[in-house]
């Protein structure tokens, strides 16, 4: 890519500036970007607490599990 | 004003194409979505702006905030170990790929809008330019939308980062001259088949950005 084109800026801030942009843009065309990020991270937080819930019930199925060993080694 | 087309390394895998490559005309899966939309220009012009709000979604990553950014894995295995693992800071989507994933940032909708265009036979163009706030002239940061011409011979600005809902079509006059609070200011145009770029006025935004 030639140095200096407009391609070459466009790579070099696009990245830096994209938030204000993107917030910017948004904006004048009536889309509320607060309401956005907070549906995606209304995902997140989903996701973070589906998988806190499956590794609690890991957690309980091993313990049930070194509990049968013992009975065995027992016998 | 340049002419030349030029390469960039912004596919999948990092791979280079021509930037025209980005606007695909001879593509089945898009040739199959044009095939629905109206054969008229302006009708075509609405359909393809609603298609595009209403099919994508901006990537935002897990904070809400906007993102460039992509992790690919090519699920070829040799002895057990996947051939190739590749992380990129910025990358641009083909328009059938962009179909497919059903995200894309600017570059990727607007290309994506283009390819439709183009395919229905609209005078249609991506452009590559700087968002400004219209008050203070003050650079908020690079941007990519479509730019069509209607049966009147307007030219309309296509905003294709606006989803569900697509955004309203501005006249190309009204956006580039300051009629809304942010305005774009063009730098390089190109589909299919040619590309042309304001070189002068690209080497002034670079210097301001310098300085």
């Amino acid at each position: 890519m030639r140095k200096g084109s407009a391609l070459d800026l466009l790579t070099k801030h696009l990245r830096r500036r994209e938030l204000e942009t993107h917030k910017a843009v948004l904006r004048t065309f009536g889309v509320d970007y607060e309401a956005e990020k907070q549906k995606q991270e209304a995902i997140y937080a989903a996701l973070q607490k589906r998988k806190g819930r499956r590794s609690k019930r890991k957690r309980k199925v091993k313990h049930k599990k070194t509990k049968l060993d013992v009975t065995k080694k027992s016998q | 004003m340049t002419k030349k087309i030029p390469i960039v390394n912004f596919g999948l895998l990092g791979e280079e194409n021509y930037v025209t490559d980005f606007v695909q005309v001879h593509n089945p899966a898009l040739k199959r979505v044009a095939a629905k939309f109206p054969a008229d220009v302006d009708g075509a012009i609405k359909a393809v702006a609603a298609y595009v709000a209403g099919k994508l979604e901006y990537p935002l990553n897990y904070r809400g905030r906007p993102t460039g950014d992509r992790a690919t894995k090519v699920f070829k295995f040799w002895n057990g170990f996947y051939l190739m693992d590749k992380d990129l800071d910025y990358g641009w989507l083909l328009p059938n790929q962009t179909l497919e994933v059903k995200k894309g940032i600017c570059m990727d909708s607007s290309c994506l809008a283009t390819s439709l265009l183009r395919i229905k036979g609209v005078e249609a163009f991506t452009v590559l330019g700087v968002v400004l706030r219209t008050r203070s002239k003050q650079i908020l940061g690079f941007h990519a939308w479509t730019e069509a011409v209607m049966k009147s011979g307007l030219h309309v600005v296509m905003e294709t980062t606006v989803h569900p809902k697509p955004a309203d079509l501005v006249p190309a006059k009204k956006m580039y001259g300051g009629g809304l609070a942010v305005m774009y200011d063009p730098l390089a145009w190109f589909n299919e088949s040619v590309y042309a770029e304001d070189e002068k006025k690209t080497k002034r935004y670079e210097e301001m950005l310098n300085a």
